[in-house]
């Protein structure tokens, strides 16, 4: 092959004489005219040329050079010409390396893609627009029993009322219960939810009405006129926006209700955004208003109270309530958070926690992958380096250079992450159907954008300072000597790549260690006993309107015609009536009362979640009668009041007696019930509980109430038969609105929706670790191997076996292994701490996770170490010494 | 164009015949290409550093602009920087042609006598 390349001296000559400024430019000229002169005159007469050139040049470059320092205008302009010489430098050397550039920004793209998502969750929690005015002073109150092991409680109109008039803290305390109502005249009778609420509800999130007016006083006497606000998005919708609509009027629940006007758009912010009408809350200082903790509290702080300073106050108030008003307030504590802290509950914010650290762990594993291979890669560029260093490229430039190389790998791969987070996003979205509302408000906003940006910006100089300061610093003489791929890689290079390994090693098995006990404890939940059968089993969810269903006979009427209508249908084995589905919301646990046990303490008070149920509920889905005698047509209203209760109730309350014949009582002033049979455990909602929770159920017949679930057994697909049964409910009341159809197994999932969206996030991270750490590792080892082949085939031709070599590769990287890997256990015995309250049936140092990710990761470990390690053995001694 | 005596700039003849070569090749002109014009219509093989001095004294005056252009295999993968005459320098050349030319202006002298 003829010398291509001009004499060197001479291009040394134009190097160190030409001012930096013009040095590629003269160089560049002198080559192609080099060239040009080889093509036509040949080589001697070019370098001739080229010398001569180089020499005579050498004046006028040392004038420019040592020329007053031009303060060029475009002095800016020239740094973006380096930029953009720099890019497009890039994009050719990337595209001539497709199989990294590609790897490379794939495994960037996903590591950003799971930060993105996350951070587009913890957006909402941290950073999303409140709905309420200055929400730094707005507060919402929660109410908590340990007893009852409710953590997120609301209150008695009692409470609101007592906390109201007793305290200084807040300039506004409002109260809101949750309620729906039917909209007639429209085509068809529309269930419409919404909240009731106090007339200072608006003032005291400082919100305003976008049209009409808000509440006044007035507006909450009981009697007064029905008036109604609309939700803006309900205002959009059902009334395309028309302003006349305000100071028309609604027939809700058969009874007119003015419109006075239309919310702010502002509010529809979580739960809140399913709220489409908002009507005045009208109860007064009667007996009822201790009945029932449905009122959520908020107030606005008054100027120079703290969060603290109210919670002190109320707590204090709420102590008092628990001595005046035992049997409502027993056990209850108040708790008075800011806004953005209620946002999220104490286990919301520790998966959150736990969220953020796994995807950055994801992020620092990625960043140590492309780190690992730019290592490679720099070591196998090290000779073009060299030839750009003496031809005089600046140490700062080269470096620039590199990092300009990872600036658009991170570019590129932050574009494709985002594209890839919102598939995340809609993923999680589609398991969790939607139900889970922080998927659903987590929206691409500018944070998120920022964030992503972010992340994109600083990866390259994680990933990519290091090579970069490394490669520039090459060697140029021994390099250029050499003319190997492998010149300027030295112990220390492969220590580092070998500390990338063992850092990428200790994360994975961090990550696959969470993601072990998160699926652990959902395999344990999973297996608790259902006590049912949920196949072939349609679920109706049906709220009669207060204001047409006023007694318990008219209650009565329309679910028995229904269940005799359902029950004509073909193809339908069953049909049941109950309360509350099991599983998903076992109804709230009530304390009750056992007549032959007084209570001595009311804190030692029994509890069990109540549930209506009509009689042929326990047959319908299962549920096996252990003892005594089910419902029957004879325990009608006016008879004998009586109740079954589950197994653990019975276990838990009677321990050393039979229950059946036992008389309890729910409320005070209630008749007593009788015990007449004992039925199976059904498993309980709370995720976190082992024990089946205590039922008591109580016969619709005896106790009506509107809000019921119509179970259907069918023969096949039960959603097949939803159409046919609502067309049943139509039949005995064409007013009345159908709530949510779907079937128990659906029904199930829904309810687990978040867990799996959880799982799925967990397990990807924890394969895209192990995937990672696995590269890394087979990348490192067989780096080492080709380096060392030389080595390896001078041992085989003094006599190692196969097997020695393959034993020291194999040691070597298993040191990477170990170290890395105990390293990781370490790590994950601190950070399951995160997880006591979401492991279930085992320790946060689960001995069968820790063991079994350990074994597994050093099983794929050793797979990928001993691929190279194969590939040593098979070495041959002549061909390896020759390439040295 | 108008102008009076006090207008009239004095610059280096190499750099005239690089401002000229610049007209003349209009979007193609960068080091080679100026320096192969100037051999092919003066016969001289001028130094490439005296090409880039006198581009770089252009550049300082303001009458010439550059950017870079792409890299080529021919010229070691080395971008080429693109030269274009600014208004300043294409005025200025303008004058100096005037300057010239009444210089000449009623002159009578034997190109024999010249050589």
């Amino acid at each position: 092959m003829t010398r291509r390349e001009p004499p060197r001296l001479a291009q040394l000559l134009v190097a160190a004489s030409a001012s930096s400024e013009y040095r590629d430019d003269l160089l560049g000229d002198l080559q192609e005219g080099y060239q040009k002169r080889r093509e036509n005159n040949g080589r001697p007469s070019a370098s001739l040329w080229y010398c001569w050139q180089a020499i005579r040049s050498i004046p006028a470059n040392l004038a420019v050079r040592f020329s007053q320092p031009r303060l060029r205008k475009e002095r800016r302009g020239t740094d973006m010409d380096t930029l953009i010489q720099d890019l497009r430098y890039s994009v050719r050397t990337l595209v001539k390396s497709p199989a990294f550039a590609v790897i490379a920004t794939t495994t960037l793209a996903l590591a950003i893609a799971v930060n993105s998502a996350v951070f587009s969750l913890v957006n909402v929690v941290v950073f999303s627009e409140l709905p309420m005015d200055d929400p730094d002073q707005v507060t919402i109150f929660r109410a908590l029993n340990s007893r009852l092991g409710e953590e997120y409680g609301s209150f008695t109109y009692n409470d609101f009322l007592e906390f109201r008039d007793g305290s200084q803290s807040f300039s506004e305390l409002a109260a809101w219960t949750g309620g729906a109502w039917i909209l007639t005249g429209g085509e068809e009778p529309v269930r419409v939810d919404g909240y009731e609420v106090t007339d200072n509800f608006l003032r005291a999130w400082g919100l305003t009405t976008v049209a009409g007016r808000g509440f006044v006083p007035s507006d909450n006497q009981l009697g007064a006129e029905g008036v109604v606000l609309l939700s803006h998005g309900f205002w959009m919708r059902q009334f395309g926006g028309r302003v006349d609509v305000v100071g028309s009027t609604l027939e809700m629940d058969g009874a007119p209700h003015t419109v006075i006007g239309v919310l702010t758009p502002k509010m529809e912010f979580a739960n809140l955004a399913e709220a489409e009408v908002w009507l005045p809350l009208r109860r007064t200082r009667d007996e009822t208003a201790l009945e029932e903790r449905d009122v959520f509290l908020s107030g606005r702080l008054r100027e120079g109270v703290s969060v603290s300073e109210a919670h002190n106050e109320i707590a204090t108030i709420a102590a008092r309530l628990e001595e005046e008003y035992p049997t409502t307030n027993r056990g209850w504590e108040s708790l008075v958070l800011s806004a953005r802290d209620s946002l999220l509950g104490d286990d919301g914010r520790r998966i959150l926690l736990l969220l953020v650290i796994m995807v950055a762990f994801v992020l620092l594993i990625a960043c140590a992958n492309v780190a690992n291979m730019l290592l490679a890669r720099a070591t196998a560029r090290s000779r073009e380096i060299a030839v750009r260093t003496a031809l005089g490229a600046r140490r700062g430039r080269l470096v620039r250079q590199l990092l300009t190389e990872n600036f658009m790998i991170a570019i590129a791969a932050a574009g494709i992450g985002l594209l890839l987070s919102r598939g995340l996003m809609e993923l999680l979205i589609w398991i969790t159907q939607g139900q889970q509302l922080f998927f659903v408000l987590a929206e691409l906003d500018t944070t998120v954008l920022a964030f992503t940006l972010l992340i994109s910006l600083i990866a390259p100089l994680a990933f990519g300072l290091a090579p970069a300061i490394r490669a520039s610093r090459a060697d140029t003489s021994g390099a250029l000597k050499e003319g190997s791929a492998r010149a300027g890689s030295g112990r220390e290079s492969s220590r580092l790549r070998g500390a990338l390994v063992g850092a990428q090693m200790s994360l994975a098995v961090m990550l696959m260690i969470v993601a072990g006990l998160i699926v652990r404890s959902v395999i344990n939940e999973q297996q608790r006993a259902l006590g049912f059968n949920p196949a072939n089993l349609l679920t109706v969810e049906l709220t009669l309107p207060d204001a047409k269903y006023a007694d318990d006979q008219a209650i009565t009427t329309f679910y028995r015609e229904l269940m005799e209508g359902a029950s004509g249908l073909p193809d339908v084995a069953g049909v049941a009536l109950v309360s509350h589905l099991p599983v998903i919301f076992a109804g709230q646990n009530q304390p009750f009362e056992i007549e032959s046990q007084p209570v001595v303490d009311e804190l030692e008070r029994p509890a069990a979640h109540v549930n209506v149920a009509s009689a042929d509920y326990p047959a319908l889905m299962g549920i096996p009668l252990v003892r005594g005698r089910g419902f029957t047509a004879a325990d009608a209203q006016e008879s004998v009041p009586v109740a079954l209760i589950s197994l653990e109730a019975a276990e838990r309350y009677w321990p050393e007696k039979d229950p059946i014949g036992e008389r309890i009582r729910i409320r005070e002033d209630d008749p007593w019930i009788r015990i007449v049979g004992i039925v199976g455990n059904v498993r309980p909602d709370d995720t976190n509980d082992e024990r089946p929770s205590p039922h008591i159920y109580l016969p619709f017949q005896q106790n009506a109430r509107p809000d019921m679930y119509v179970l259907v057994r069918s023969g096949g697909d039960p959603l097949a038969l939803a159409g046919a049964v609502r067309q049943e409910v139509w039949a005995v009341d064409p007013n009345q609105p159908i709530d949510e159809t779907r079937s128990m197994q659906q029904a199930l999932f829904d309810s687990d929706s978040t867990t799996y969206a959880l799982i799925t996030l967990f397990i990807a991270f924890a394969l895209f670790a192990l995937c990672m750490a696995a590269a890394g590792i087979y990348g490192v080892m067989s780096y080492a191997v080709s380096r060392r082949a030389g080595e390896f085939g001078i041992r085989m031709a003094l006599g190692a076996t196969t097997s020695d070599v393959r034993r020291m590769v194999l040691a070597n990287g298993s040191k990477l292994i170990a170290v890395g890997g105990v390293i990781g256990l370490a790590g994950a015995a601190l950070i399951s701490r995160l997880l006591s309250n979401l492991v279930f049936g085992i320790s946060t140092l689960d001995p069968l996770t820790f063991v079994g990710v350990t074994i597994l990761l050093a099983v794929v470990g050793l797979f990928a170490n001993y691929i190279p390690a194969r590939r040593a053995t098979r070495t041959d001694p002549v061909t390896a010494l020759r390439a040295e | 164009m108008a102008s009076n005596k006090s207008d009239y700039v004095f610059f280096g003849e190499l750099e005239q015949v690089v401002l000229l070569a610049l007209a003349r090749l209009q979007d193609r002109a960068y080091g080679m290409a100026i320096h192969r014009d100037i051999e092919e219509r003066t016969g001289r093989d001028v130094a490439i550093g005296s090409v880039y001095r006198a581009l770089d004294r252009l550049e300082r005056k303001g009458y010439v602009s550059s950017h870079l252009g792409e890299p080529t295999p021919e010229r070691g993968g080395r971008a080429k920087r693109f030269y274009a005459i600014e208004s300043p320098g294409l005025s200025a050349l303008h004058k100096s042609r005037e300057m010239f030319a009444r210089l000449w202006e009623g002159l009578r002298i034997d190109p024999e006598v010249a050589g």
